[in-house]
């Protein structure tokens, strides 16, 4: 049976990774990076994405390109939502990646873009050169094409978001409930090994 | 004018007062100079009270037309809040700095909105990173940090222990 | 079965995420049809704590942060906040770092100009032009990434003056690149200016009066369109900006087509300024510079080859150990949206007390919802796109 599927495997992922179609998902600076790759000079056209699409439900990549803050996380995590399957994404920038140079001391920045999604491609740079952004489609296009069909449903579980949409009017994400987490503290004066333990278990200060 | 002298004895950086200080003495606002800045703007101390008259008069009166603001800036010291308005005068192409100190344990303060239309998001992002309530503002809400943010975090005591924010996967 | 009434209003949100290029700003907006009847907008989604970083870096580790308050802008930033610590530190810049300067400063509001060119045409649904003006603006970029080593946040400027000298070359290919630049922009201007699309959409459109402009704060290309003179170059000038000749652009009536209008004019006279900063280089190009210090060599402070106008730096900055005096200065600075001020307030440490930005897109988004109501739901983009706002600078 599988070697059947192969065929039919070469040539649908064939046909899926070379029209990777974008959603525009500029926040800051590496958004003008990937302005800039679609422009004349850096043409990303030739591998396939022709036209950036606006609206989700026309989209199989998600460039997260830009600093995410905690305000606009559940923007981010609903669009991803409403992308249809087979969907990617692919964290442009150091600040998508891992928080950036915003990671250390900054109180509304998201540390890093999988904390929200699970990521396929992570991309450094501040902002990565439009040439790297070609690199890093290279690198997704590979790893699409050893994917199978007869998998579908493992991929399809793999795409869980880590945290859960809030029903009233909050706009912080909360982790989700099925992960383990342990609490730590920025900026505090005074840790003594007790209190480590208290908000370890989840009790807090 | 022994309310000038008067003035200038109370003064404690021992400066003398410039034209748009002597044109708020003359109306009988306490208003102090400070020592100028680097390149000759007037500095001018106000009392919280009449800030709201100054601002009107300083705009209205024509030697002094002072339309354009530019910036409302909050600084938190060890014992008091300092309110800093940048204006500028189009017409007549001068600066000016005004200052006023706000108690720390009760800061409150009149707004601006009514004179300057730019004053009303200037005042809401301070009372958001500050924490300064203005009176009298038309919507004082939190405009760039989320609506169930906890704290004021410009504030120099600020620390980040809010739960929903710090967590890592184990 | 009950059909619509036609009273009755519609509140539809414009979200964070949509495809005109401006960045991540929300539009509640109330519709009666297709009349706008209020506009709320919601800011704070790219706020990343810019002034309270401040706080814990010392100078020289907060340089790099600055770029990235308008990224489109860059080098205005870096030259607001090196104009405020020299003037509490009382640090002296040399003339040839000032010229340095303000080419960097030129070509930056030209690419900025483009940038903004290419967006607000894409919003109008004009596709082609946005490829045109990245033409030019890779060209700029790579000259400035030979200089600087980066595409878009350069990074360039330090206490005192730049950091590194023209490379070989340089001089000759920007001066060409400055003779290539209006015939690029009388190609822009066939295309746009009469074309009777972006008559129709502009013209009348989004009219900002003089008296509402000054009220909210609004400088820069948009209050010129509507007839002020406010240009810092020229009415309170910083750096070497008295040794040029150039003219100050204003329009007449205010709306959206007079501000691409002055945008235009604005890019060309930058060329202008380039072209005569490169002229009057203290010290000439860098190569017959070199040439020229090795044959003089006498070290004196006012000799027009070797003294103090044609160093790079002024006094040498200790970059681990810098503390300037306890005091406070504001710089403003006429950057390509409007004014950027910086206002730092220092206690003697190594680490400032207290950093504020004024930023003018800041302005320009509070004035939006006065502007497009009673219009129809079409004139959003015109006006909003004319506005020119980055919204980074917004939210810092």
């Amino acid at each position: 049976m599988k070697i059947i599927i192969t065929a039919i495997d070469f040539v649908y992922n064939w046909g899926r990774s070379n029209s990777i179609w974008p959603l525009t998902f500029a926040t800051s600076c590496c958004g003008i990076e990937m302005i800039s790759t679609s422009a004349a000079k850096f043409d990303i056209a030739r591998f396939g994405s022709e036209v950036f699409r606006a609206t989700p439900r026309q989209a199989d990549l998600m460039i997260t390109a830009g600093t995410v803050t905690h305000r606009m996380a559940p923007a981010l995590v609903k669009l991803y939502e409403q992308m249809p399957e087979p969907k990617y994404v692919l964290a442009m920038g150091a600040c998508a990646v891992t928080g950036g140079m915003y990671e250390n001391d900054s109180y509304s920045v998201v540390r890093g873009v999988d904390r929200l999604v699970p990521v396929d491609v992570y991309l450094p740079g501040c902002p990565p050169r439009p040439e790297a952004l070609l690199d890093a489609i290279i690198q997704l296009q590979k790893k699409m094409r050893i994917e199978t069909i007869l998998e579908r449903k493992k991929y399809i579980e793999s795409h869980k978001i880590r945290v859960k949409l809030p029903e009233d009017d909050s706009e912080i994400l909360l982790p989700h409930d099925e992960l383990e987490v342990y609490h730590w503290g920025v900026q505090a004066d005074g840790y003594n090994l007790n209190e480590l333990e208290l908000t370890r278990s989840g009790i807090g200060r | 004018m022994s309310e000038l002298e008067q003035n200038k004895t109370t003064n404690d950086a021992g400066t003398t007062p410039g034209i748009f200080c002597s044109l708020l003495i003359d109306k009988g606002y306490k208003a102090s100079p400070l020592k100028n800045s680097k390149d000759g703007t007037e500095i001018i101390q106000v009392q919280p009270e009449n800030l709201v008259d100054v601002a009107t008069l300083l705009k209205m009166h024509k030697e002094a037309q002072f339309i354009l603001l530019y910036s409302i800036t909050g600084v938190d010291y060890p014992d008091k809040f300092e309110l800093i308005y940048h204006l500028q005068s189009v017409k007549l192409n001068k600066k000016l700095i005004l200052k006023s100190h706000i108690d720390k344990n009760n800061p409150e303060i009149d707004s601006l909105a009514q004179v300057f239309a730019t004053a009303n998001w200037h005042e809401r992002e301070t009372y958001d990173l500050l924490g300064i309530k203005f009176n009298n503002h038309p919507d004082l809400s939190r405009i760039l940090l989320p609506n169930d943010w906890k704290g004021h975090p410009l504030r120099k005591d600020y620390v980040m222990d809010d739960e929903r924010l710090v967590w890592n996967e184990r | 079965m009950q059909t619509q009434t036609p009273n009755q209003k519609m509140t539809i949100n414009v979200g964070p995420q949509h495809p005109s290029t401006h960045g991540v700003l929300r539009l509640i907006m109330t519709l009666n049809g297709e009349i706008i009847e209020d506009t709320q907008p919601v800011i704070g989604y790219l706020h990343r704590g810019m002034e309270k970083i401040a706080e814990s870096r010392t100078y020289h580790q907060y340089l790099p942060m600055v770029d990235r308050i308008d990224y489109l802008s860059s080098f205005f930033n870096l030259a607001s906040f090196c104009y405020a610590v020299e003037s509490i530190a009382d640090i002296q810049v040399p003339k040839r770092a000032e010229y340095i300067r303000v080419i960097t400063m030129e070509f930056n509001r030209i690419a900025s100009h483009l940038m903004w060119l290419a967006s607000f045409l894409l919003d109008l649904g004009a596709t082609s032009p946005l490829f045109y003006a990245f033409r030019e603006r890779e060209e700029i970029v790579k000259l400035l990434e030979d200089l600087t080593g980066a595409r878009m946040m350069y990074n360039f400027y330090s206490f005192g003056g730049v950091k590194k000298e023209f490379p070989s070359g340089w001089v000759r290919r920007a001066l060409e690149l400055c003779k290539k630049m209006p015939k690029y922009f009388d190609e822009y201007e066939a295309i746009v200016t009469k074309n009777p699309i972006i008559l129709n959409r502009t013209k009348g459109v989004g009219i900002l009066t003089p008296e509402m402009g000054l009220d909210y704060g609004i400088t820069g290309p948009n209050i010129r369109a509507s007839g002020i003179e406010l240009d810092l170059r020229k009415t309170d000038p910083y750096s070497v900006y008295n040794d040029f000749d150039f003219k100050v652009c204003t329009a007449e009536n205010g709306d959206s087509y007079d501000r691409y209008i002055v945008r235009i004019a604005e890019m060309r006279e930058s060329v202008k300024i380039i072209e005569q900063a490169i002229a009057k280089l203290p010290g000439g190009s860098p190569s017959k510079l070199q040439v020229k210090q090795l044959n003089c060599g006498c070290n004196k402070d006012e000799c027009c080859v070797c003294g103090t106008n044609t160093k790079l730096i002024g006094k040498k900055v200790n970059p681990i150990v810098f503390k300037p005096p306890a005091g406070e200065a504001i710089s403003l600075i006429e950057s390509p949206r409007g004014i950027t001020t910086c206002y730092i307030m220092s206690d003697g440490t190594t680490k400032p007390y207290r950093v504020k930005w004024r930023t003018p897109s800041f302005s320009s988004v509070q004035v939006l919802p006065e502007l497009i109501k009673g219009r129809m739901f079409a004139d959003l983009m015109p006006i909003f796109g004319s506005l020119d706002v980055v919204l980074p600078e917004v939210d810092r």
